[in-house]
C-alpha cells in the first residue's frame, strides 16, 4: 500500500505554474507558489522526518463574524472538516493522520499532520469533505455542543477568564473580543444558512493560504496539494474588517472565582500590527515575563509573591493586548496589585539599561528558534505572518529587526504603550 | 519560558515516557562515553538549528523519598535552579543567563530529576560550565531554602486550581499508595515547611555526585570540540562513591488492593475525570504493547473510548488516554470532560469498556475469511502513530536531548534503538493479553472534580 502511494507521488503529473522562486534564509528556507486556481502555497522542503505538517489558513477568523454570531468562524471550520462516515475517520486513524481547527483573531486555521507516506491518501479524504462539507441540521448542533463545552471549560480557567476579560475589554463586541467558541447565547442565534454563507465567503482560493512543511520534493508534493485544493473557487478575499483598539473607561475589574490564588493582571493596549512594532513587542514581552532574570521576575524570587509570574502578547493585525500577570494567594493579594504597578511604573519612567536591552535581544531571538524548531510550529509561525500582513518571509528578517531595534527606540515605545494610566487591571478570584 | 505548566512536576510526567525519539540515532553523528568520575554522556549532532541543549539528569525524584522527605527533591531542584552557588548568587546566574539568551529550567518527576539549558550554539562553553556549577557547586542556605519555600507554597496552592493537575496528582497519590510514587512529587506543605538545611544538603551530597548522573547534549557543534570542552568541564568534578540513605525506600510498586473513588468539589462549571490503573514499568516488556493499547484505545481523532461514550448519549466531550511507565511501576490514566451530571455514567462506561479491551478485536488478522477485508486495522493505526510520534520528537533537540539522559538512567537495554522494533513486533494478541493485564482490574483510582454544591460562583 505504501509503495503505491510513493508511486503516485512520483507521477507528478499535476505540477503547478511556478512563481518566482522567494527563498528566505538559509535557516527558514520557506518559497511561495500557488495552485491554478491561485491559492497561495508556502512550501518548505524539510528532510529531517519522513512526515508532512499542512495547515489550511482560512482569513476572516473572529473579525469576521458577524455581529451577534460569535463563534461562527470556529463552528464553520471545523464543519468544513466533519468527516462523513466512520469508514473516513478510521482510514485517517489507519494513516496515522490527524487534523485540528481554530480560530483567531484574522484567521482560521486547519492543522493536518501525517506521515508522509499517508499525505496524499489523507488529503484525498479531508479535501473532498472541506470542498463540499455537509452543513446539517444535526452536524451543526453537534459541534454547537462541544463549542458551548469548551466555552465553559475555559471559564474554568482563572488565566483564560482573565485573557477573554482583556481582550473583551480592548475590543469590544466586535472583533476580536470574545472567545472562538463564542457563547450559548450568540451560539442558538448561528442558523445553518450563516454557516454555510459564511463558508462560500471563507472557503475560496483567494482567501486561503496553506502553508506547509515535508520531505518530499516540491513538485510532487504541489501535484498532490493542487489534486486536493485546486478546484476551490476562485472567490474573493475576505474584506479586512471594521475592527479597533479602543481604551476601555474602567480601569479595574474583579471577577470572583472560588479558587486558592488569584489571578492579578495588568493588561495594554497595543495598537495596530507592522513590522518593527511586532519585533519590538516580542522583545518588550520577553524583557518583562520570559524567565529568571525578567523584570517580573523578583517578585517571584524576591518578594516570594507567586510561584507564576509571566507576561503574555497576543498580536493581531487590527491590535493586541500585552498581559503582565502573577498568581498568588488570596491574603498576598493587594501586596501583588501594589507591587505590579510598581515594577510597571518604574520600567516605564526608567526604561531599559543598555545591559538589559541586549540581553532581550538575546532572549527573544533564541526563543524564536525554539519555538520555530519543528515542522508545525514553524508552518504555524510562517502562516500567522502571512495572515497578519506581515509576510511569510518575516521569518527570515525577524532575528535582523531585533538586532536592528535601538534601545532609544524601545523605550521611546515603551513609555507610549505601557501607559498605566491606560493599563487595565484585572483580577480573578475569591471576592473577598 | 518559566510558565506555571513548564516548570511542574506533572508536565514532567507527561514528557518523560518516550524512548521513541531515540529511533535513528544511527544516522546522526552521536558518541556515547563515560567519565572517569562516572558521569554517563551522550552528544548528537543535530544542524538544523543553531542551538545546543544540555539536559543533565540526577537519578533523583520522588521515588527516592519517603513519607517524611516528601517534596525535598522538588524543593531542592527549585533552589539549585534559582539561589546561587559558591561562586554566582541566584540573581547573577539568573543574569548571565539572559545574557546569553538561554532557556533554562527544571523539572522533577517520579524518577529523575532534570536540568536544562539551551543555548545559542557559540555559548556551548557557557551552558556546559552553567550546568555543572549548579548542579555540584551548590552553596545552600537557611535563608534561601526558606524564600524558596515560600514560591512551592504558591505553587501548591495553584495546582489545587487545576482541575486535571489536582485530579492527576490525587490519582498517583491512591494508586501507588505505600509506595513513593504515592507521594506528590511537589511535595506536602507540611513536610516542606519542615525540612531543614542539614537534611536537604545530606540529600544533595548524596545524590549530586557524578556517578548518580547523566548529562546529553543534543545541538548544532562540531562532536570533537564539544567532547573536549564536556571533558574538560565535568572531567573537575570528582569522583565521589553514591551511597543511598536510609531507610531506602520501597522499589517496586504494589498491587492496588481495592477500588478507590474520589469527588472534589471546585469551584468549576464542568467536570473533570480521571481514571487510573496500574500499567507495566519502563524496562517491562509489556510497555511496547501497552502503548500501542492506549493510542488504540483513546488518542487519535477516533480513538475507540469514543465510540463507547460519544454515541447517541455522548456522556463526555473529550477523551484522551495516556501512560507513563516509571522504574518500578506504570500508570495508565483517562482524562474526560463532560457534563456533571454524566460523571457516574461516564465513569460506568468507561471502566466497563476498559474491562471488555481484553476481548476486542484490533487487527484484519483477528477474522477469517471475507471478514478480513471489512475488518479495521486498529492496531497498524496504532504502529503508524507511534512512528509519526518519534518522527516529530526527534526534530526537537530538547525533546532528544531529555530522552537520552533519562534512557540512560532509566533503561536496563544497553541500546536505545529497539522501541520501535519492539512496536512493529506487537500484535493483537498482545493487545488482548495487557488490557486482561491491566485494565480488566477492579482495582482502579477515579476521581472526579466536580462543581461546588449550589453552583458554580464564577461567571460563564
Amino acid at each position: 500500500m505504501r509503495t503505491s502511494f510513493r508511486s503516485v507521488f512520483l507521477l507528478a503529473w499535476l505540477s503547478a505554474r511556478i512563481l518566482p522562486i522567494t527563498p528566505i534564509s538559509p535557516l527558514f528556507s520557506a518559497e511561495k507558489d500557488s495552485l491554478s486556481n491561485g491559492l497561495v502555497v508556502i512550501y518548505e522542503h524539510n528532510d529531517s522526518s519522513p512526515t508532512t505538517f499542512l495547515q489550511l489558513l482560512i482569513r476572516g477568523g473572529k473579525s469576521a463574524e458577524p455581529e451577534g454570531k460569535k463563534g461562527l468562524s470556529f463552528l464553520t471550520t471545523r464543519l468544513a472538516v466533519e468527516i462523513p462516515d466512520s469508514s473516513k475517520a478510521q482510514e485517517l486513524l489507519r494513516l496515522a493522520s490527524s487534523f485540528s481547527v481554530s480560530s483567531r483573531g484574522d484567521y482560521s486555521l486547519i492543522n493536518i499532520e501525517c506521515l508522509t507516506e499517508g499525505l496524499e491518501a489523507t488529503l484525498r479524504i479531508l479535501a473532498r469533505v472541506i470542498a463540499s462539507p455537509l452543513f446539517s441540521g444535526m452536524r451543526v448542533d453537534s459541534i454547537k455542543k462541544y463549542m458551548a463545552h469548551q466555552a465553559k471549560v475555559e471559564s474554568d480557567d482563572s488565566l483564560v477568564i482573565g485573557h477573554l476579560a482583556a481582550l473583551a475589554s480592548y475590543f469590544g463586541e466586535v472583533g476580536y473580543g470574545w472567545s472562538s467558541y463564542g457563547d450559548e447565547k450568540s451560539l442558538a442565534e448561528i442558523r445553518n444558512r450563516d454557516v454555510a454563507d459564511f463558508y462560500r465567503k471563507s472557503f475560496t482560493a483567494s482567501n486561503v493560504v496553506i502553508s506547509v512543511s515535508s520531505d518530499q520534493k516540491k513538485e510532487t508534493l504541489m501535484g498532490v496539494i493542487e489534486k486536493a485544493f485546486g478546484s476551490l473557487p476562485s472567490g474573493k478575499p475576505m474584506p479586512p474588517a471594521p475592527v479597533a483598539l479602543r481604551y476601555p473607561e474602567k480601569k479595574d475589574l474583579y471577577i470572583p472565582k472560588e479558587t486558592k490564588q488569584h489571578l492579578v493582571c495588568l493588561a495594554f493596549g497595543l495598537a495596530e500590527i507592522e513590522p518593527r512594532r511586532y519585533a519590538m513587542n516580542e522583545l518588550i514581552g520577553n524583557f518583562l515575563g520570559k524567565g529568571s532574570g525578567s523584570k517580573l521576575w523578583p517578585l517571584r524570587s524576591e518578594a516570594k509573591l507567586a510561584y507564576n509570574v509571566n507576561c503574555r502578547v497576543t498580536q493581531m493585525q487590527k491590535g493586541g493586548i500585552l498581559e503582565a500577570y502573577l498568581e498568588t494567594d488570596g491574603t498576598k493579594k493587594d501586596q501583588a496589585i501594589y507591587s505590579l504597578r510598581e515594577v510597571l511604573n518604574r520600567v516605564n519612567k526608567e526604561g531599559m539599561s543598555m545591559e538589559e536591552f541586549e540581553a532581550s535581544k538575546a532572549a527573544t531571538k533564541t526563543n524564536f528558534l525554539r519555538d520555530n524548531e519543528l515542522k508545525d510550529q514553524r508552518m504555524a509561525t510562517l502562516g500567522s505572518f502571512e495572515m497578519l500582513g506581515l509576510g511569510f518571509d518575516y521569518m527570515a528578517k525577524f532575528p535582523c529587526l531585533v538586532d536592528s531595534l535601538t534601545l532609544e527606540e524601545v523605550n521611546a515605545y515603551f513609555r507610549a504603550t505601557l501607559d498605566l494610566e491606560r493599563a487595565l487591571l484585572i483580577v480573578v478570584g475569591p471576592a473577598n | 519560558m518559566l510558565s506555571r505548566l513548564a516548570l511542574s512536576p506533572l508536565l514532567f510526567l507527561f514528557l518523560n515516557h518516550s524512548c521513541a525519539p531515540l529511533l535513528g540515532l544511527e544516522v546522526a553523528k552521536s558518541r556515547p562515553f563515560t567519565l572517569e568520575n562516572g558521569l554517563r554522556v551522550f552528544l548528537l549532532e543535530k544542524h538544523d538549528i543553531p542551538l545546543i541543549n544540555v539536559v543533565a539528569a540526577v537519578n533523583l525524584g520522588a521515588k527516592d523519598e519517603v513519607a517524611e522527605t516528601s517534596g525535598l527533591v522538588h524543593l531542592l531542584e527549585h533552589y539549585i535552579l534559582f539561589r546561587g552557588t559558591d561562586q554566582r548568587s541566584g540573581s547573577e546566574i539568573s543574569r548571565q543567563v539572559r545574557q546569553h539568551g538561554a532557556y533554562f529550567n527544571a523539572h522533577t518527576g517520579p524518577d529523575l530529576a532534570l536540568f536544562e539549558i539551551v543555548v545559542p550554539a557559540e555559548h556551548a562553553f557557557f551552558a556546559l560550565r552553567n550546568q555543572k556549577e549548579i548542579l555540584f557547586e551548590l552553596k545552600l542556605t537557611e535563608a534561601g531554602l526558606e524564600e524558596e519555600k515560600e514560591v512551592i507554597y504558591e505553587e501548591l496552592r495553584e495546582l489545587e486550581d487545576d482541575p486535571f493537575r489536582y485530579a492527576t496528582s490525587l490519582t498517583y497519590q491512591h494508586l501507588f499508595a505505600g509506595h513513593p510514587y504515592g507521594n506528590p512529587v511537589e511535595g506536602r506543605k507540611e513536610v516542606i515547611s519542615s525540612l531543614k538545611v542539614g537534611t536537604v544538603e545530606d540529600f544533595y551530597k548524596r545524590f549530586f555526585v557524578p556517578s548518580n548522573c547523566a548529562l546529553a547534549v543534543v545541538g548544532d557543534f562540531d562532536i570533537g570540540v564539544l567532547e573536549k570542552e564536556v571533558r574538560s568541564v565535568f572531567g573537575e568534578v570528582a569522583a565521589t562513591p553514591f551511597s543511598a540513605p536510609e531507610p531506602t525506600p520501597v522499589k517496586v510498586a504494589p498491587p492496588l488492593r481495592k477500588a478507590v473513588e474520589l469527588e472534589v468539589e471546585l469551584d468549576v462549571n464542568k467536570a473533570y475525570l480521571v481514571i487510573g490503573f496500574l500499567a507495566p514499568d519502563y524496562n517491562h516488556p509489556d510497555q511496547y504493547a501497552f502503548d500501542l493499547l492506549t493510542e488504540v484505545l483513546g488518542r487519535g481523532i477516533s480513538p475507540m473510548l469514543s465510540f463507547a461514550l460519544r454515541g447517541r448519549r455522548r456522556l463526555a466531550e473529550t477523551i484522551y488516554m495516556s501512560y507513563h511507565a516509571h522504574k518500578y511501576g506504570g500508570i495508565s490514566l483517562t482524562y474526560l470532560t463532560l457534563n456533571p451530571q454524566d460523571v457516574v455514567a461516564a465513569k460506568r462506561e468507561t471502566l466497563s469498556f476498559l474491562r471488555k479491551a481484553r476481548n476486542e478485536n484490533y487487527s484484519p488478522d483477528d477474522f477469517i475469511g471475507e471478514a478480513q477485508f471489512q475488518a479495521f486495522d486498529f492496531l497498524g493505526g496504532a504502529k503508524n502513530k507511534i512512528r509519526y510520534t518519534a518522527y516529530r520528537a526527534m526534530e526537537s533537540g530538547l525533546s532528544l536531548a531529555r530522552s537520552l539522559a533519562q534512557h540512560f538512567l532509566l533503561s536496563y537495554s544497553e541500546s536505545p534503538l529497539v522501541y520501535l522494533e519492539n512496536i512493529e513486533k506487537v500484535t493483537a494478541s498482545d493487545l488482548r493479553k495487557v488490557a486482561a493485564s491491566y485494565l480488566s482490574r477492579s482495582e482502579y483510582v477515579a476521581v472526579s472534580v466536580v462543581p461546588k454544591k449550589g453552583g458554580a460562583k464564577s461567571r460563564g
